[in-house]
Formats: structure tokens, C-alpha cells, sequence
């Protein structure tokens, strides 16, 4: 049986932070199919209709932001893995991203290392 | 990779779950730090020697630092010291770790000297220090701007520092301050800009005439950039929006929240305040880069 291509969510308000994120996976995996979305809504809105196996989701966004974002997410799929991608790492945040359920927290500019663990979790 | 959270740093080696960290957290700001814990976080004193401590406080009715200043671990003025570092974050996660029993001393010692490991390489790998940096940034606004009951100088110079530090390590290596007189905001000006809020609450803006902004983004991005377009202002106000969360980092670890909006471009000048709004105008080789903060 072959086996699905792999779906992942980039939320990010920065068109840059989308670009590299997205190149980054390609290389890393082709096959993965890569979705976009540039808020919390519309991230949201996203993943309910496409189900991607990750969330790598930025924390400062406008019309919602991440840890409302992830909330949702988690409310529609408890075992949805969302990744936190945020400059924003400090203490407050880490702690309400974890009580949200985030997977992870990866501070930018990331670390390839941390994103590639991220992706071991679904490939 | 720039310094990040101690929290972050456990859970991004894997030394902790996120379920466990998450628990911590919760219970971190009630934690009372030892000076054991202080000590190692500080490299004055090992796990062993902590260990050694706590065997002889046993038998005796001595503090901590009375008996760690009789052994020549600790100077007297040690004490004082670490006693101030009580409400940093990463001492108060490092005393959770053990409480819970998560970690053992000695553990906890070797994760701590790893981490530290991790921000003196970084401290060490950028151009100009932060001690060095602050020395040029700080004199410089205290000596021209008055901001008491605004926002406290300190914050504005720390804030500064970072900047122009992350100027030297992702723009150009040579930028310096421009202490000359009469720089002016060029009239083709664009600007990110982000909005700081909290236990401090100003207005960050990066502020560049036309063709340094189209330089800068490219340079920033590592991409070809070669006019002013979404990617451009991505860019930019990515740059803006990675040393306000760097800054937000700092003050956490510190015990100050701050939080950020999102980041904006803006091209209308009067938004700022020539008077009031604090110009910090720096020289890099892709022209004049101007830091402004603009009190609330």
C-alpha cells in the first residue's frame, strides 16, 4: 500500500517566514504538500478543511492570534500536532502555548534541527 | 540561533516533555530558589560541593552561604549577588526542575552548563559584545533624551543595544552609531513598525530612506530583492519583529511581561515626533538605518 503524501500547515503572517519554511520542507521532503495561510483565522479555517498532519503556527498574528489558533485547532482535533514557530519565546508565552497543547516551541530564527525533529513525529 | 528560554532549550533537546515543562510553569513563580541553585547557575559551585553543603547543614545550625563562605566556595559578596537573581526565570525553572525531582543536582548542573555553554558562544561569536555595544548606545540617549515617566532610559538602552546588535550580525559587521549632527529622516522614508505593550508600553519603529529599505530587505532575506514589494516589507518587519521578541525574551527573564502586536509598514512620517520620540540613527553599508521609540 502506498502510503499518503504528508500535509502541513504554514501559518505566518510574514510572507518571508513563509517562503523559507515552505523551501525548507520541499528540500527536506518533496512529497510533502505544503498549505498557507497567513492568520489564525484563516488558519482555522484551514485545517478543518484540509486535516494536515502538522501545524507550524507563528504566535504574533493579526485577527487571531496563534495561542487562539491553536485552542481552536485542538478543539477540533485534540490529537492535532501544532508546532509553535514564534520570536516571541519567553517564559509567558511558552507556558500558554504548552497549556494549549502546542507539541513544541521553536523560537526563530529556527534551528533546522528542531524543525526536522518536528517532522520525524509524521514522516 | 539566538538565546532563548531556558524552558524552550529543555524541551527543544529533549531533556523534558512538554506535558512535564507545562506542569512546572505552572507552578514556577511560587518557587522559592536556593542558593545551592543560584550558585550552579552562576558556575561559582558544583553539584558536589552544593551536595557537601546540604550534608553539613544537616549537622549544624548554619545557612547555606554561611557555610559555603567557610568553605572558600563563595565570597561573602557572592551571596549578595545570587540572593538578587532570585526572580530570573531560569534560576526559578532550575529549583522547579529539582523540587519536582525531575532532575537531580548533578543532572541539573550539566544541562545548565550546557545551556550556559550555548549564550556564551553567542555572546562570543557576535562582533561587538553587549557590554561594549551598551557602552556606545546607552551614553549617547541618556545624554540627549529625557524620558522619566515615559518609559525608563535603562529599557530604551537595553533595547537599543540589542538592536544595534543584531544590526552587526545580520545586516553589516561594520555598522556603527551615527553621532554626527543634523541626520534627518530622509523624506522617501519607509517604516516598520511594532507596537510593544505591557509592563512597558511604546512604539518600535525602522525607519530607512527608499533604496536602503530595498538593500536591506535583500540583505536580511538573503533573497534577491531589487524593488519594494510585499517581500520586502516581510522582510523588514520581520527583522523589527525578531528583536522585539528577543527584547520580550530579555524582560521575561527578568520577570517584566511585555507583548508585541503585529508588525506594520508605514511610508507617512507623522506618526513620529521629532520632539518626543527617540532617534537613534545608526551607519551601516547599506545606508542610514534610523531605531526610533516613541513613548505611549
Amino acid at each position: 500500500m502506498v502510503e499518503k503524501n504528508k500535509k502541513v500547515l504554514v501559518c505566518d503572517d510574514s510572507l518571508l517566514i513563509r517562503v523559507q519554511l515552505k523551501e525548507f520542507l520541499s528540500n527536506y521532503n518533496p512529497s510533502i504538500e505544503i498549505i498557507e495561510a497567513t492568520n489564525g483565522v484563516e488558519a482555522c479555517h484551514k485545517y478543518n478543511e484540509s486535516q494536515p498532519d502538522m501545524v507550524f503556527l507563528d504566535i504574533v498574528m493579526p485577527r487571531m492570534d496563534g495561542i487562539e489558533c491553536l485552542k481552536k485547532i485542538k478543539e477540533s482535533n485534540k490529537d492535532a500536532k501544532v508546532v509553535i514557530l514564534s520570536s516571541v519565546g519567553n517564559q509567558e508565552m511558552l507556558k500558554d502555548a504548552l497549556k494549549a497543547g502546542a507539541l513544541n516551541f521553536i523560537q526563530k530564527p529556527w534551528d533546522e534541527d528542531n524543525i526536522k525533529k518536528a517532522l520525524e513525529m509524521i514522516i | 540561533m539566538l538565546h532563548q528560554y531556558f524552558g524552550n532549550f529543555l524541551l527543544n533537546k529533549g531533556f523534558i516533555d512538554a506535558e512535564t515543562l507545562n506542569k512546572l510553569l505552572d507552578k514556577n513563580r511560587s518557587t522559592r530558589v536556593k542558593l545551592g541553585v543560584l550558585a550552579i547557575n552562576s558556575g561559582f559551585m558544583n553539584a558536589e560541593q552544593v551536595n557537601k553543603v546540604h550534608d553539613i547543614q544537616k549537622q549544624t545550625d548554619k545557612k547555606f552561604g554561611e557555610i559555603a563562605v567557610e568553605l572558600g566556595y563563595l565570597a561573602e559578596s557572592d551571596v549578595e549577588d545570587l540572593l538578587k537573581q532570585q526572580k530570573v526565570s531560569t534560576v526559578q525553572l532550575s529549583q522547579s526542575l529539582l523540587d519536582y525531582n525531575i532532575f537531580t543536582l548533578e543532572k541539573l548542573e550539566e544541562i545548565l552548563n550546557l545551556y550556559n555553554e550555548d549564550v556564551v558562544q553567542l555572546e562570543s561569536s557576535s562582533t561587538v559584545d553587549r557590554g561594549a555595544a551598551y557602552e556606545l548606545v546607552g551614553p549617547f540617549i541618556k545624554s540627549q533624551y529625557d524620558l522619566s515617566g515615559i518609559i525608563p532610559l535603562d529599557v530604551v538602552c537595553d533595547f537599543a543595544t540589542l538592536f544595534f546588535r543584531n544590526l552587526i550580525r545580520f545586516v553589516d559587521s561594520e555598522t556603527f552609531l551615527n553621532t554626527a549632527p543634523n541626520v534627518s529622516i530622509p523624506e522617501n522614508v519607509i517604516m516598520a513598525t511594532q507596537e510593544v505593550f505591557g509592563d512597558y508600553n511604546f512604539n518600535t519603529y525602522l525607519a530607512m530612506g527608499t533604496s536602503t529599505y530595498i538593500r536591506f530587505a535583500s540583505v536580511y532575506s538573503k533573497m534577491n530583492i531589487s524593488e519594494r514589494n510585499e517581500l520586502a516589507d516581510a522582510s523588514v518587519t520581520e527583522y523589527l519583529n525578531l528583536t522585539n521578541g528577543i527584547f520580550t525574551l530579555n524582560m521575561s527573564d527578568q520577570n517584566y511581561s511585555v507583548k508585541l502586536k503585529p508588525p506594520v509598514t508605514l511610508t507617512d512620517p507623522s506618526k513620529l515626533n521629532i520632539a518626543k520620540d527617540i532617534f537613534i540613527p545608526f551607519m551601516t553599508d547599506l545606508g542610514q538605518v534610523f531605531l526610533i521609540v516613541q513613548g505611549k
